[in-house]
């Protein structure tokens, strides 16, 4: 979960000092002045701590600028001093602010980004001495998107693994910033490197209005997955255990990221339309369901049809008919459809995993049904806390409901994912 | 609810011709005093402008639009004020032309607003130029002549639009400043920073220029998306409020006639349109714990027992607990929270801003509740729900929020209540025309220590 406007006032104060502080930096350093070129670093290293984000997986350090536009506005040795100073100091308060594993991973991902830059930048000033500032810019620029795509492969920041082309806005950002700095700085002075920076902080605005944004929506949309659970229609935690799994096999599956995040949403909400339908009180005697997952799929479908919600996620949860053994007719109402019966047969107990897996295995009848059962066997395989950490994300909302029987909403054998199939007391 | 009144044919037509009259004395007056348009740098300022205002955003989101428009056209004044300045109040003014001569208002044969448009955007941008220009030749500082210039943009845009439009449809000045005020920012991030880069553009070349309209581009490209989240968030809230009432039949219309009267009381009270924006999210969400309450209390037709009462009770504030786990929602649970609502609440370590916002979406929730027909009675008539909110002010309701209510409901001229409901359910039986008792959660705690279940949303 992402608190809302936690770092704003800070990353946006030190944005907007930032132009000013790396152009009164540049400037110095040609004079020798020492303490200025603390300053540089100090703030080389707040940048560094502050994101430039859009959503928390396509976030990158808004000091990116200024390690790309150092090598051009320093000799190799002073920026060599700043960046590595700098990164040091990052490193050293993100472990403070957030521990070991934290700063480790800001430390690597500064340290790898930095040299590449830096090594980049200070090989095409030496190859083609009379190379514009620019260019020397543009190329510490590319060297760094470079060095960053492989570094986040292998180190997460913030816990999540970093979405390239989701990122791509924010590095073509800190390219052209950092290319406008390099420039007036050098070309007019030390006040102007301030106007330069100003373009950066609308963009930054607005990407902060749109991570907040999707984050709301994001939470929203967690919200609406618990009603069918506060209404007793399906047991407490499912959906965010559900869309933990689902997440995951997208994932594996190298689904894109708007692919992802539909499949995401869908299994999410797949029992939303099951909200018509009450259940029946304790020890009621029924012959027949409320309503069939059929039913379910196609209500909830309707309700979010209705009421403006993307019309793709809405389809997918009529195609995919979560909680049937229906053929599905893509990948994605495939994956939809084996996390809800994944979750289904393994709840709130780990243990039940393997027995889980093989029986959506047993029960995949065609083609694509099977690739999603397999793949879901190498993901559990390969990664075994999986199971753990999705029903220790549906615990949360566990807590919540402590001192009051939900169970009793959904009959006595509440805990079956088919509520509408009540057996006869 | 603001009132519009149509202007007739004949006043608009007026207006309209003296919007364009106006424009055109400022064109004839900027081409005599400062040149004609430089013709080479308003084709290259005017390309991407004309693509900007033709992929414009919604006008009514325009609290934080990244205007390219507006950047273009002061970089080009900075360009040509740093070079020479002849034709740049001319050419300054056909650029930001673009914003209001796009596709879209010629197809939808929008005439009376392009004319307001091509009014307010010429007086706009030839006093900006102007002043620019002026305050350049008489050796001011150049980041005054800057914040000048952008300042006389600004002020000449709102004033014109804030006239035209109190006189097409009567909306009151204060209404429209609340919606146009979050823009003002937007004026001065993208006005001085064109100017900038035009200044900088003459010195360093056109790469500043390409540059920053990257960077513009992002954000607009990022405020679009932003748009389309937003968008398919009130989407989400609305997925939510018909699953609230579809759980309780009888309350038909409840939730949303509750964010409107927590609007009212917001405006009334002058609180900032962000706040006021999370109040009306909240008052949507006030009966959220209603979706953890079996539908078969909520709809059971007679009284509850006291066991009834006591599960409605506890499953309303765990639904409202399990809900606040969500960060969105965590604000959200104290309004939708009983305990806060109540003005005479003991103290808790909610936010004061939370627990007010409580206030309001209990006067409203309480409100609506009376001036609605429910199972247990009919709808009371305006002045009586009235007398009952004065009634209880300052014991179940915050007299301040209270006052509000009926001071904006006063003043609009608007009538709630017996004969003037809007949304009827229809009863089997008929509702007495007074009593207690019903199916919402609100009223509950005085029914409940009586043993009935008087279960208004908030009714007094």
């Amino acid at each position: 979960m992402i608190p809302l406007d936690r770092h704003r006032p800070i990353a946006l104060a030190v944005s907007a000092g930032a132009g000013l502080a790396i152009g009164l930096g540049a400037t110095s350093l040609w004079s020798g002045r020492a303490l200025t070129v603390g300053v540089l670093t100090v703030v080389v290293a707040l940048l560094s701590l502050a994101p430039l984000r859009l959503r928390v997986d396509a976030a990158i350090p808004l000091g990116a600028v200024a390690v790309i536009a150092l090598p051009a506005l320093l000799p190799a040795a002073q920026a060599l001093g700043v960046l590595a100073v700098g990164a040091l100091l990052a490193t050293a308060v993100r472990t403070l602010e957030r521990g070991v594993g934290d700063g480790r991973s800001t430390g690597a991902r500064l340290a790898v980004t930095s040299a590449a830059a830096l090594a980049s930048g200070v090989e095409v000033a030496l190859r083609w001495p009379s190379a514009d500032v620019a260019v020397v810019t543009l190329a510490a620029a590319v060297a760094y998107v470079a060095a960053d795509i492989v570094v986040t492969r292998v180190v997460q920041i913030d816990g999540h693994r970093l979405d390239v082309v989701g990122a791509a806005p924010a590095y073509v950002t800190v390219a052209s910033s950092a290319v406008l700095i390099a420039i007036t700085t050098e070309r007019v002075g030390v006040a102007m490197a301030l106007a330069a920076s100003l373009p950066l902080l609308v963009t930054r605005f607005s990407f902060e209005r749109y991570a907040d944004a999707d984050a709301t929506l994001r939470q929203t949309v967690q919200a609406l997955g618990l009603v069918p659970e506060l209404s007793g229609q399906a047991p407490l935690g499912h959906s965010e255990r559900a869309a933990h799994y689902a997440d995951a096999l997208s994932r594996q599956l190298s689904l894109s990221r708007r692919e992802r995040e539909r499949v995401v949403t869908a299994t999410r909400l797949c029992r939303l339309g099951a909200v018509q339908y009450d259940p029946p009180a304790v020890g009621e005697l029924i012959d027949q369901p409320a309503a069939s997952p059929d039913d379910v799929a196609t209500a909830g479908a309707k309700v979010l049809r209705d009421a403006g919600f993307p019309t793709d996620v809405a389809d997918l949860i009529e195609v995919a008919k979560a909680g049937t053994n229906a053929t599905p007719p893509s990948l994605e109402a495939a994956v939809v459809q084996l996390a809800v019966a994944f979750d289904e047969l393994v709840g709130r107990d780990p243990s039940r995993a393997d027995h889980a897996l093989a029986l959506v295995t047993a029960r995949a009848g065609d083609g694509v049904t099977r690739r999603v059962a397999a793949e879901l066997h190498g993901l559990v395989a390969h990664d075994p806390a999986l199971v753990g950490r999705a029903v220790a994300s549906g615990e949360v909302f566990q807590e919540a409901a402590d001192g009051l029987d939900l169970r009793s909403l959904m009959g006595p054998d509440g805990g079956t994912l088919v509520p509408f199939v009540r057996r006869r007391a | 609810m603001p009132r519009t009144s149509p202007l007739t044919s004949t006043r608009k037509t007026l207006i309209d011709f003296a919007f364009l009259a106006a424009a055109v004395a400022a064109v004839t007056m900027a081409v005599t005093v400062n040149g004609q348009p430089r013709w080479v740098t308003l084709v290259v300022f005017s390309l991407p402008a004309v693509a900007s205002a033709n992929t414009a955003l919604r006008p009514w989101d325009a609290d934080a639009d990244v205007s390219l428009v507006l950047f273009l056209a002061m970089a080009a004044l900075g360009f040509l004020g740093a070079d020479g300045n002849e034709g740049a109040i001319a050419t300054t003014i056909a650029i930001s032309l673009c914003d209001a001569l796009t596709w879209d208002t010629f197809r939808r044969r929008r005439w009376h607003a392009v004319a307001i448009n091509i009014g307010a955007t010429t007086l706009s941008a030839g006093g900006a130029a102007s002043t620019y220009l002026l305050l350049l030749q008489l050796d001011v500082l150049q980041v005054i002549a800057m914040g000048a210039s952008v300042v006389a943009y600004a002020s000449i845009n709102i004033c014109t639009l804030l006239f035209s439009v109190y006189l097409d449809r009567e909306i009151p000045v204060k209404v429209l400043w609340s919606d146009i005020r979050p823009t003002i920012p937007n004026y001065f991030a993208t006005g001085i920073i064109g100017l900038l880069v035009g200044v900088l553009a003459v010195t360093i070349g056109p790469a500043v220029i390409v540059f920053s309209i990257i960077l513009f581009a992002i954000s607009r490209w990022t405020f679009t998306t932003f748009l389309r989240l937003r968008s398919t968030q009130g989407a989400v809230l609305r997925v939510f409020v018909r699953l609230i009432e579809a759980k309780d039949a009888y309350t038909a219309g409840h939730t949303e006639r509750v964010a409107v009267f927590a609007r009212c009381i917001g405006e009334e009270l002058g609180l900032p349109p962000e706040r006021i924006d999370r109040l009306h999210r909240a008052a949507l969400m006030h009966d959220v714990g209603k979706l953890a309450v079996p539908s078969r209390l909520l709809n059971k037709p007679g009284r509850l027992t006291p066991e009834e009462w006591d599960v409605m009770k506890r499953h309303n504030t765990v639904g409202v607990g399990i809900l606040g786990r969500i960060d969105f929602l965590r604000e959200t649970a104290v309004t939708a929270s009983d305990k806060h609502g109540h003005y005479n609440a003991p103290g808790h370590d909610t936010p004061p801003d939370l627990v007010f916002e409580a206030h309001i979406v209990a006067v409203a929730d309480a409100f609506d509740a009376m001036t609605s027909t429910r199972s247990y009675r009919q709808a009371l008539d305006q002045s009586v729900a009235f007398a009952e909110l004065r009634k209880h002010s300052g014991t179940q309701f915050n007299p301040e929020c209270a006052e509000a209510l009926i001071a904006a409901i006063e003043r609009r001229g608007e009538r709630y209540g017996a004969g003037h409901e809007t949304d009827i359910h229809e009863f089997a039986v008929p509702p007495p025309i007074v009593g207690v008792g019903s199916a919402g959660l609100g009223d509950l705690a005085s029914g409940a220590t009586a043993g009935v279940s008087s279960t208004s949303d908030g009714e007094a």
